[in-house]
């Protein structure tokens, strides 16, 4: 009972903040890969995507990723579209995910906080859902991607998946710390598009295709309006 | 008299303004905004700011490539020759490598003697994960390591200008250095 109770306090302890949830260990197949498996060790998420009101947070404390301060290199000039300094526009709802930031903002935000982006292996490891990712989420995400953008995003908090892990897919899309990683190509023989696919584990599997080919559009001063992020931090020994 | 000081001192402080924005977006626009920390083939800390002050021809490879490395080595070597000696002196050519587990300084080295490298105007360059990631995003440049060890990669030349400045980009294998020797000529023409 006592070394149960230490378990958990220990646990406890060890838990960044409230809103993180720890993933376990496991494997998964990633997408256009020859390798089965891939081993992904233990770490911990944000439960929701980072929303307006936690970027105000660190924008108060990094004025430095201000959308008049931001160094052109960092963002394009949709960067924080409608913010005004610190402040976002009143018809957004506070808890609704920060979009048009860039990989180099979000990386950022990440790294005050001791965290990191999520390796795309990791994000893909969780949306994986322990292999219920599939059919009845598959046809929900298309009917997402189908459909066109909102003027105003919903706030975080839509639907959780088996890990208590909210809002993979529905809302937005989000910049892993890899994600100019999807080289569509075979060692360096430069096999681009048609025979990208083969590659492919699972080539039916066309929700993953979408969000692979999303991030290989993906420049990391690119800041779009329905994408966002959320960060990782590893499991401390 | 009172609003017209006013307008004044407002149209002061405005232009002031404005000054200091126009400085830092040019600055801005420089790869050197990224602070990463490099390891040369002497073993020397190499800041990547280094580079500064002197156009740059760079490329993202690593040693142990057999077939595309080569070739884009061989790409810089032929910008290299487009130029005239005069220019040729005024150039910095620098190789990031994609590899920081294999490629670690005495085997960069030994690449460059490999691939007869004059060390005097070529750096060759390894660093952790993160600021080969860093460098990879501010490149635009793609790649991922293999099951195999072996990375794949895109094959992008970039030339920075004095400041850092990201002016062409030569992308694909075996392509005319005719652009790029153009545009080395033009920055250091306009640098006189």
């Amino acid at each position: 009972m006592v070394s149960l109770f230490f378990q958990r306090a220990h646990a406890e302890a060890l838990k960044p903040n409230s809103k993180m949830i720890l993933i376990p260990a496991g494997t998964y197949v990633p997408f256009f890969e020859k390798r089965t498996t891939v081993a992904i060790q233990s770490f911990w998420i944000d439960k929701y995507p980072v929303t307006k009101k936690d970027f105000q947070q660190f924008l108060k404390k990094n004025p430095m990723w201000l959308k008049n301060e931001i160094k052109k290199i960092f963002a394009d000039p949709s960067y924080l579209k409608n913010w005004h300094g610190d402040r976002f526009s009143n018809q957004e709802k506070k808890d609704s995910p920060v979009v048009n930031v860039s990989w180099f903002a979000a990386k950022a935000y990440c790294e005050f906080y001791g965290k990191s982006l999520p390796t795309t292996d990791q994000w893909e490891y969780v949306a994986d859902d322990r292999g219920k990712g599939s059919k009845e989420a598959q046809q929900k995400i298309l009917d997402w991607y189908s459909s066109p953008s909102p003027k105003y995003l919903s706030s975080v908090g839509q639907a959780a998946n088996s890990y208590q892990v909210d809002d993979l897919y529905g809302l937005v899309w989000e910049w892993t710390l890899d994600f100019n990683s999807s080289v569509i190509s075979d060692g360096d023989k430069n096999l681009f598009c048609g025979g990208g696919a083969q590659g492919a584990a699972d080539p039916s599997d066309y929700v993953r295709f979408m969000r692979y080919s999303f991030r290989s559009s993906l420049k990391a001063n690119y800041t779009i309006g329905n994408l966002g992020f959320r960060c990782v931090q590893e499991v401390s020994q | 008299m009172k609003q017209k000081m006013i307008v004044i001192m407002l149209t002061l402080l405005l232009s002031g303004v404005c000054l200091a924005k126009g400085e830092t977006k040019n600055n801005g626009e420089s790869v050197y905004n990224i602070s990463t920390v490099w390891l040369n083939q002497d073993s020397q800390a190499f800041p990547l700011q280094k580079l500064k002050g002197r156009p740059v021809v760079l490329a993202m490879v690593y040693t142990s490539c057999q077939s595309a490395c080569p070739l884009i080595v061989s790409d810089m070597k032929n910008i290299a020759k487009a130029l005239n000696t005069k220019e040729k002196e005024q150039v910095q050519f620098a190789l990031f490598s994609f590899d920081p587990e294999e490629d670690v300084p005495s085997q960069l080295k030994q690449f460059a003697k490999e691939q007869a490298l004059d060390l005097t105007h070529w750096s060759l360059l390894t660093a952790q994960p993160d600021a080969v990631r860093e460098l990879a995003a501010v490149l635009g440049v793609q790649y991922k390591k293999n099951a195999s060890g072996e990375f794949s990669h895109s094959n992008i030349i970039t030339i920075l200008d004095a400041e850092g400045k990201i002016r062409y980009q030569q992308v694909g294998l075996k392509q005319d250095p005719k652009m790029s020797a153009q545009i080395l000529s033009q920055l250091l023409s306009s640098e006189k």
